[in-house]
């Protein structure tokens, strides 16, 4: 790195210090009285959006509270906006559900059918920018000399044009590019691979770009599991990334379009000296972590690593090590940043009250109008999430399940579980996504697997109906025994969900059965996601197979050989 | 037998898989065709002697598809035995590739 770089991320990283403490005050005083902050944050959102068609058509003008508010709004989903977003994002139309100007869309994948677009203002650009970028660094600097070199940033940076001249794809892609001019110099690799204008095999150059920078302080990812795949990928290739490395080039097997590669070649010195640390690592590897040998000055990973990446999660740790701390982001979503950790290697994480209007339906209420306010919340219970926005949403009905594990200041901490969506409910013994994430982890735990992922089939054309597990193991073995492992589920969950053991020994559900998925099974689907348009950033694993497609997918791909 | 069979004729590449595409094969198989597809723009890929192809398989091609999408190319997939033509309607290929 040459004096200017240095000097330049010395910089970039004193403005982001600043403006983390500034956000960090924020949010110490914003969170004393939620109450408080709602409202005003509410009654303000209302104000600003009076005059938009919704506005009007609600009469917005003439609401003073809250409780007006939520008696004259009723709960929405997707379907209520619909019609609106295509006139905005096909159209350009403005002032329809909100008057904060809408220069993006975020893509929501919620099965293999059509993409939803999810409108994503201006405004919910500078919350989300203070929080990610500036928050975050403010987290980070508890730990000495996390800023003193580059880091590696795998997001997805690619983004489309829509005709009304908005862009579409990952939120956090927008997020980026409105900071491009600084991107370069505290990121490897470079913006041609950051902010592609082209597809490329960008797994291969991330690995490539991380590898060089021995100095690598922080590793930035959408989510836990794509780091997990690049360090799958370096440990399978290490040989070609250090033959790249020693002659400063890319091997000609790697796809990238020819006018980029002869661009990125340019810039790439040989370095022979790296290539032989990395060869002297990979050759001498025994059990410890990863992470620390090829990256001794690695200080944390940053990225979504809660709930259903927990799996991903907790390899990922093993390659890091003690050492190496975990900033596992706050619930995000493309509605919005709904809250952000507290401390780093956390899963808790406390509400944003100047982000969103929250209102919490308890789970498994009766109907929707029971949904309590941020000062009505119960310690230790669980609630969907109900959120009004500031990119035209209103009560809007997330399936998102958080616990209030308590408080940081005034406010509810949290903890997200699962996404009620993706409950399994075969007779009155509703297993929802957290319970079934434990079971299976217990049993990859108990059967001594590396589990890759899984998910379930509510199977009703048998009688009676019965849960099928189909799980993705790394490197499994030939002799594995399926049987165990099933006998290993079953056990689990009869002890996490009482009601699906009674329903089991009473008949009214069947004994269960388990499949093995083909290995990059999952990776498949997400690669498939991708090229019809998902943004890595929003794809979540598929955990239900709870519509057609999703289950003709995965059944297609189960691994014959376990199969008796 | 070799597992990839590959004829270049400018920009046009034909490729021809026998036996099993897994997840052992995937990577060895993908960087023999990934030598040439700079310079191409048609793809042609038969499977006529490919008895299986598993998730990595797909993978390939679907890496393939995007590269050649990505430069207005085209690629044709060939003669699938019914298993493997089972497998692409089953997860979804059969709407993503173009098979003959």
């Amino acid at each position: 790195m040459n004096i200017f770089d240095k000097t330049f991320i010395s910089r970039a990283h004193n403005k982001l210090q600043e403006n983390g403490n500034v956000v960090k005050k924020r949010l110490d005083k914003i969170t004393i009285s939620p109450k408080y902050e709602q409202t005003d944050f509410l009654l303000n959102l209302i104000k600003n959006n009076k005059d938009t068609e919704i506005g009007r058509q609600k009469d917005f003008e003439s609401i003073k509270t809250v409780d007006e508010f939520r008696k004259r709004m009723p709960i929405s989903t997707y379907d209520d906006y619909a019609e609106a977003i295509y006139r905005m994002s096909e159209k350009g139309e403005s002032n329809v559900i909100t008057a904060y100007p809408v220069t993006h869309f975020s893509i929501a994948f919620e099965s293999m059918g059509n993409p939803k677009r999810i409108p994503y203002s201006e405004k919910t650009e500078s919350i989300n920018h203070d929080y990610l970028f500036a928050y975050n660094y403010w987290l980070l600097s508890s730990i000495p000399d996390h800023d003193k070199s580059k880091s590696l940033n795998t997001i997805e940076g690619m983004l489309n044009t829509l005709p009304s001249g908005a862009t579409i794809g990952g939120f956090n892609s927008k997020v980026m590019s409105n900071v491009m001019k600084v991107l370069d110099k505290i990121y490897v690799p470079p913006l041609e691979v950051m902010i592609p204008e082209r597809i490329m095999n960008f797994r291969y150059l991330h690995a490539l770009y991380g590898l060089r920078e021995a100095d690598l302080s922080s590793v930035l990812c959408d989510d836990n599991s794509y780091f997990l795949e690049i360090m799958r990928l370096i440990e399978n290739n290490w040989r070609m990334l250090a033959d790249d490395i020693e002659k400063g080039t890319i091997n000609s097997s790697i796809q990238v379009p020819d006018d980029v590669r002869i661009r990125l070649c340019s810039k790439m010195r040989p370095d022979g000296k790296r290539a032989e640390e990395l060869r002297r690592v990979f050759g001498n590897q025994q059990n410890e972590p990863l992470i620390p040998l090829i990256w001794p000055n690695m200080k944390a990973v940053i990225g979504i690593g809660t709930a259903e990446f927990s799996a991903y999660t907790e390899k990922l740790r093993k390659y890091c090590g003690p050492k190496i701390k975990f900033l596992l982001e706050g619930m995000i979503t493309p509605q919005g940043l709904f809250s952000v950790p507290i401390e780093l290697d956390s899963t808790e994480s406390v509400l944003i009250p100047d982000s969103i209007f929250y209102e919490f339906l308890p789970e498994n209420a009766h109907s929707d109008d029971d949904t309590v306010t941020i000062e009505e919340v119960e310690f230790g219970k669980n609630y969907e999430l109900v959120i009004t926005n500031t990119a035209g949403f209103y009560r809007y009905k997330t399936n998102r399940i958080v616990k209030i594990t308590g408080t940081f200041n005034g406010t509810p901490t949290v903890e997200y579980l699962y996404n009620s969506n993706e409950n399994i409910n075969l007779a009155g013994e509703n297993s929802n996504e957290y319970v079934l994430r434990e079971a299976v982890t217990k049993m990859a735990e108990e059967c001594h697997i590396d589990l890759t992922d899984y998910c379930i089939y509510a199977n009703t054309d048998v009688t009676p109906a019965r849960y099928e597990f189909l799980i993705e193991v790394h490197n499994l073995a030939d002799n594995f025994n399926a049987t165990q492992a099933l006998d290993a589920v079953t056990k689990q969950l009869s002890a996490l969900n009482p009601i699906f053991a009674e329903k089991i020994k009473e008949g009214s559900i069947g004994k269960s059965m388990l499949h093995i998925l083909q290995e990059d099974t999952y990776q498949l689907y997400r690669d498939m996601m991708t090229m019809k348009g998902a943004s890595a950033a929003q794809l979540t694993p598929v955990h239900n197979l709870n519509n057609i497609l999703r289950k003709r997918f995965f059944y297609a791909l189960i691994d014959d050989r376990f199969e008796k | 037998m070799e597992m990839v069979n590959k004829e270049v004729n400018g920009a046009e590449m034909t490729v021809r898989l026998s036996g099993r595409l897994d997840t052992a094969k995937s990577p060895e198989v993908l960087s023999e065709i990934e030598s040439d597809m700079n310079t191409t723009t048609k793809l042609t890929i038969d499977l006529k002697e490919l008895i299986y192809i598993s998730s990595s398989g797909l993978r390939i091609l679907l890496q393939l598809q995007k590269e050649i999408n990505a430069k207005k190319g085209s690629m044709v997939i060939k003669n699938p035995s019914a298993e493997i033509m089972n497998v692409f309607a089953m997860t979804g290929f059969d709407q993503i590739l173009k098979i003959e």
